[in-house]
C-alpha cells in the first residue's frame, strides 16, 4: 500500500500535473495582476453598469438554477427508472446543448421563441414577447445549462441500485415517498454536483444570451455581456480585466460555499 | 440570414491569422470592402500579400495596443485611432472615408420618419454607447434633442439593446425582433437584403470618420497600400459601397 502510493506520486506525473496546474493557475493570476495594475476593482464594484449586471447574473443563473432542479428531476427520474430504448434516446436529445456552439443555441431559441419563430404568433395573440426581456436571459440560460444538472441527475438515479425502490415499494411506500425518501437521498451527491455545474454555467453564458435577449444595462446585459461590452470601450482591457475580476471573486465565493455545502450535509455521505 | 446573425459573434475576439502574409486590422464595417480594395490595389500593381482580420474597432485597437502584429489599423472613428496613436504605435495616420448613419427598418414596416420611432412598443437596437456606431447614434440623437427633446426621449426609451457589433444590430431588424436599428449606410448596402431599408436622417447630422493608421513595424508592401488608401485611389469602389468620399469638413492631420 505504502509502495504504491510513492509510485503513484513519482517524478514524471509530478511534473506534468504541476504544468497542468500552472495551466489553470496563470490565465487567473494574470487577469488579477492585470486587474491589480492597470484596472480599477473597487470603480468596477462601485459602477452602476456592474453592479446592475452582477445582480442580473446572479438572480439568472441562481433563477435558471431552481428551475432546472424543479423541472429537471422529475424528468431525470422518470427517464432513468423507466430504461427503454426510447429513454435512452431522449436522454441523449437533451444532453445536444451540450455539445451546441452557444450561439448556435440562441439562433434555434430565436426560431422558437422569436416574432418571427415557430411560437411567434401565438405568443403576440397572447400579447407576450419574450427577446429582449429577462425572461429571455433565463430561457438562453436554462437551454444551454440546464442539461449539465439533467446529465448528472440521470446518471445519478440511473446507478442507483433499483433493488432498494423495489423493496422500500414492497414495504407498502407510495411512489412519492419511494422517490422522495429513497431514490432522491441516494442520488443526492450526483444531484448537487449537477446543480453546481448548472449554476456555473448559467453565470458564464455569454453567446446564446446576446442572439436572443440581446444586451441592455440592467435588463439584459448580465456580467459576461457587460464584460465584452467593457471589452469594446475605450477602456478597452483595463475596464473588461476589472469587471472580470469582480465576477470572478464572486463565483469562487459561491463555488466554495456550494462545494462545502455539498460536503458538509447528507444522509449517506 | 441566421448565419447573417451568427457570423459577427463568431468574430468577436478573432485574432489575426499565423499565415506569412501583413496583417492588416479594420473596422468590421469594411469586411464586405476591404477584399475589393486589396484587389484593386494588385490590380493597379501593388505587391505584397495581406492577412485581413476584422473586428469592432475597439477590439482591434485593444489587441494592437496588447501587442497583436497588425501592420495597417483602419479605424471607423478618430477616437479609437487616436488611441492607438496614443499608445506610441503610429508611422503614419491619413484620414479616409466618412460613413453615415441611417434607420434599418424592414422593407414592409410602417416606419417612415425618425419621429415614428418614438410611437411606444417600437423596439429599436442601438450599438453599445462606447462602439464607433453607437457613439455615433448619441452623437445623433444629443442634436436632434435640441430641437425636440420629448421625442427624443421616447425613442431611447424605446431601446431593447446595445449591440458592440452593427451586423448583430442589423440582425435584429432582418429576423424581425427589433423594429429599427441605427447602423452604417453602408451596412444596409453590403446586406443586399430586400427584406430590409434605410431610412435617412434629416440633413446636418454628424457622420463618422474612418482613419488609417500604419502601424510601427510596418513593411515597404504594406506602407505602399496605406499610401493607395490615403491618396484615395479607390474612391469609386469606396463610394459605391455606400460610404461618402467628399473631403471631411474637419480633417484629422498628418504627419
Amino acid at each position: 500500500m505504502h509502495a504504491s502510493r510513492s509510485t503513484r506520486s513519482s517524478p514524471p506525473w509530478l511534473s506534468l500535473s504541476l504544468l497542468f496546474v500552472l495551466f489553470f493557475a496563470l490565465p487567473l493570476v494574470g487577469l488579477v495582476w492585470r486587474a491589480s495594475t492597470d484596472g480599477d476593482v473597487a470603480e468596477a464594484l462601485t459602477a452602476t453598469r456592474t453592479v446592475e449586471a452582477l445582480r442580473l447574473s446572479l438572480f439568472t443563473a441562481t433563477l435558471t438554477t431552481a428551475l432546472a432542479v424543479v423541472l429537471g428531476t422529475p424528468l431525470a427520474y422518470l427517464l432513468a427508472t423507466r430504461e427503454s430504448a426510447a429513454s435512452r434516446l431522449l436522454a441523449t436529445l437533451l444532453e445536444l446543448p451540450l455539445v451546441l456552439p452557444p450561439a448556435v443555441a440562441g439562433i434555434a431559441l430565436l426560431t422558437a421563441f422569436g416574432r418571427a419563430g415557430i411560437l411567434g404568433d401565438p405568443l403576440e395573440a397572447a400579447g407576450v414577447s419574450l427577446s429582449f426581456t429577462t425572461a429571455a436571459v433565463v430561457m438562453a440560460q436554462l437551454f444551454v445549462a440546464a442539461p449539465y444538472y439533467l446529465r448528472a441527475a440521470y446518471g445519478g438515479f440511473a446507478s442507483t441500485d433499483p433493488r432498494y425502490e423495489a423493496v422500500a415499494a414492497t414495504l407498502g411506500l407510495s411512489p412519492w415517498r419511494v422517490f422522495r425518501d429513497v431514490a432522491l437521498p441516494l442520488a443526492r451527491p450526483a444531484l448537487v454536483g449537477g446543480l453546481i455545474l448548472c449554476w456555473a454555467r448559467a453565470l458564464g453564458e455569454l453567446g446564446a444570451t446576446l442572439l436572443f435577449a440581446g444586451s441592455l444595462p440592467g435588463r439584459t446585459q448580465t456580467m459576461p455581456l457587460a464584460i465584452i461590452s467593457a471589452f469594446e470601450s475605450s477602456d478597452g482591457l483595463a475596464g473588461a480585466v476589472s469587471i472580470a475580476v469582480v465576477l470572478l471573486a464572486f463565483a469562487a465565493v459561491l463555488l466554495v460555499a456550494l462545494n462545502w455545502l455539498a460536503r458538509a450535509r447528507g444522509p449517506y455521505g | 440570414m441566421l448565419l447573417a446573425l451568427a457570423l459577427p459573434v463568431a468574430l468577436v475576439g478573432t485574432s489575426c491569422g499565423g499565415g506569412d502574409g501583413h496583417t492588416v486590422f479594420a473596422a468590421s464595417s469594411l469586411t464586405d470592402l476591404m477584399p475589393d480594395l486589396i484587389e484593386a490595389y494588385r490590380d493597379a500593381g501593388g505587391e505584397g500579400h495581406f492577412e485581413l482580420s476584422f473586428g469592432g474597432s475597439q477590439t482591434l485597437a485593444a489587441q494592437v495596443i496588447e501587442g497583436a502584429p497588425a501592420e495597417l489599423f483602419i479605424a471607423a472613428n478618430e477616437e479609437t485611432a487616436a488611441r492607438v496613436v496614443e499608445a506610441g504605435h503610429r508611422l503614419r495616420e491619413a484620414p479616409l472615408w466618412r460613413n453615415h448613419l441611417v434607420i434599418a427598418v424592414r422593407a414592409d414596416s410602417d416606419i417612415d420618419a425618425i419621429e415614428a420611432l418614438a410611437a411606444p412598443g417600437v423596439r429599436i437596437a442601438v450599438g453599445a454607447p462606447d462602439v464607433p456606431v453607437g457613439a455615433l447614434t448619441n452623437r445623433v440623437l444629443d442634436l436632434l434633442a435640441e430641437a425636440d427633446p420629448a421625442t427624443v426621449e421616447a425613442i431611447r426609451a424605446n431601446v431593447v439593446t446595445e449591440d458592440t457589433n452593427v451586423r448583430v444590430a442589423l440582425s435584429r431588424v432582418e429576423l424581425g425582433e427589433a423594429d429599427a436599428a441605427f447602423v452604417y449606410r453602408t451596412d444596409i448596402e453590403a446586406a443586399a437584403n430586400e427584406d430590409v431599408r434605410a431610412i435617412e436622417l434629416p440633413p446636418g447630422m454628424p457622420a463618422t470618420q474612418y482613419v488609417a493608421v500604419l502601424l510601427t513595424g510596418a513593411s515597404a508592401e504594406t506602407e505602399s497600400l496605406f499610401d493607395f488608401f490615403a491618396n484615395h485611389r479607390f474612391d469609386n469602389l469606396v463610394r459605391e459601397a455606400g460610404f461618402d468620399v467628399s473631403p471631411s469638413v474637419t480633417p484629422t492631420p498628418t504627419p
